[in-house]
């Protein structure tokens, strides 16, 4: 008895060791700027920029999606920095690449707003939730925008558009 | 061992016969009845000290009781505390708090007398009171424009999650052998089912004390026990079989009738 009782004691000290985890995150993502580029003559109508290059402010790297210089994206989504408040991107259309120099006509748009932690599951743990959200429009020389209109002030999805572009 | 137990057999067997024939002439007598003490036993499950020295980040302990309260059940409470530190790929948390066991075990063993061994089933219903607070953490996101290499760690952790609380029942098989007089080793392995627990609060929700790890679909858990313990003897009465022995149906009036027959005050040996 004693002795079946060590060897049980044993297989189940056993069982207990080598069950994984398995760590994929399925149940979401951190939420990005919503854009919807519009017709500034019919604004119901969707109007892709032509040859986009969109670039962060103090980086000199072009956000790879939607391509860069295309002129097919009417809707753009772009991400947003969890650790800073502020998030500044040049919308640079009719961009012509020469010689590793860009010219085009350049956008700022910026957003400021209050970040805080959203626990979405096990694996993917928190994400970002953008609230009092503050949009800018910053006018430079060779504007090609024509309005801006800021739909929300708090960025938790996706999903709907948060700020539209009239040009 | 082999040896005590032999010896412990013939004399047994011999006890047993020679009682059963004497038992046909003579009238019974209580005096002797093979007796079985019965008491409180309390323990201490080793394994959560073991894992508190040898596992950084955890810290648990567990103490249990059973009482005998007839034939071959007993009351069991397990009482405990754990808190464990969790890495995951994007934080770092921390679960902890205590739990309270209680259910019924039934032992399948049928001991020869002068053994008191148990191989056992039962149930438990379980709660436990905890609190989870995130230690550091990460923000999870898949876009890598800003933060190229990984993931950008975050200066504002939210504060502690406390006051949850959660239930469950519990299936446990196990063991507890007597190794010196009244001291008992053991072991059981436990399938929890978790009835209710703390959904949708923000933040990381799946490890409970006592209830081990939480899946995200399922609702079963799983944990072990590896226990010490002490039988405070408190009383003695007579020994009770899960099966006849053959040396007995042949006699009408066999000593052993004597216990069947305290069927009655709740002490009967076919109890389950």
């Amino acid at each position: 008895m004693r002795r079946i009782g060590y060897w049980l004691l044993l297989a189940v000290f056993f069982i207990q060791v080598g069950c994984e985890k398995d760590d994929i995150c399925i149940a979401g993502d951190a939420p990005r700027w919503h854009i919807s580029f519009r017709d500034a003559a019919q604004p119901d109508l969707p109007k892709a920029p032509e040859s986009l290059w969109i670039i962060g402010a103090d980086s000199t790297k072009p956000l790879t999606n939607p391509v860069p210089g295309s002129s097919e994206s009417t809707e753009i989504w772009l991400p947003i920095d969890p650790t800073s408040s502020k998030t500044t991107f040049n919308l640079i259309a009719f961009g012509v690449l020469e010689n590793d120099q860009l010219s085009g006509s350049v956008e700022q748009l910026a957003i400021s707003y209050a970040t805080e932690p959203k626990f979405l599951s096990k694996a993917c743990g928190f994400t970002p939730q953008y609230f009092q959200v503050e949009g800018t429009w910053i006018e430079q020389s060779k504007s090609w925008i024509k309005s801006v209109t800021w739909t929300t002030t708090q960025i938790t999805e996706d999903e709907s558009i948060h700020t539209i572009i009239y040009h | 061992m082999k040896a005590y137990i032999r010896s412990s057999i013939t004399k047994w067997v011999a006890l047993i016969g020679l009682s059963g024939l004497w038992a046909q002439n003579t009238s019974v007598k209580d005096s002797v009845l093979p007796k079985e003490p019965y008491g409180l036993r309390i323990g201490y499950d080793l394994a959560k000290t073991l894992r508190s020295q040898t596992k950084e980040g955890y810290a648990g302990n567990e103490i249990s009781a059973d009482l005998r309260i007839g034939g071959f059940r007993y009351l069991a409470v397990e009482l405990g505390s754990e808190k464990i530190t969790l890495m995951e790929d994007s934080y770092t948390w921390t679960p902890s708090g205590s739990y309270l066991k209680a259910g019924l075990d039934v032992n399948f063993y049928d001991n020869w007398f002068g053994m008191n061994n148990m191989i056992f089933g039962g149930f438990r219903l379980a709660r436990a009171h905890y609190e989870v607070k995130t230690e550091s953490m990460m923000w999870y996101d898949s876009n890598r424009y800003w933060h190229p290499d990984q993931y950008a760690v975050a200066t504002e952790i939210p504060g502690p999650v406390s006051g949850l609380k959660a239930h469950w029942v519990e299936a446990v098989v196990g063991i507890k052998a007597e190794l010196f007089k009244n001291v008992y080793l053991g072991g059981s392995v436990r399938l929890g089912y978790l009835v209710s627990a703390p959904k949708l609060i923000n933040a990381p929700n799946h490890w409970i004390p006592g209830f081990n790890t939480v899946t995200d679909e399922a609702r079963f858990g799983s944990s072990y026990q590896y226990q010490l313990s002490y039988l405070v003897p408190l009383f003695e009465r007579p020994k009770v079989y899960r099966k006849k022995k053959p040396q007995l149906e042949s006699g009408g009036e066999d000593p052993f009738s004597g216990s069947r027959n305290m069927g009655q005050s709740g002490f009967r040996d076919s109890g389950f």
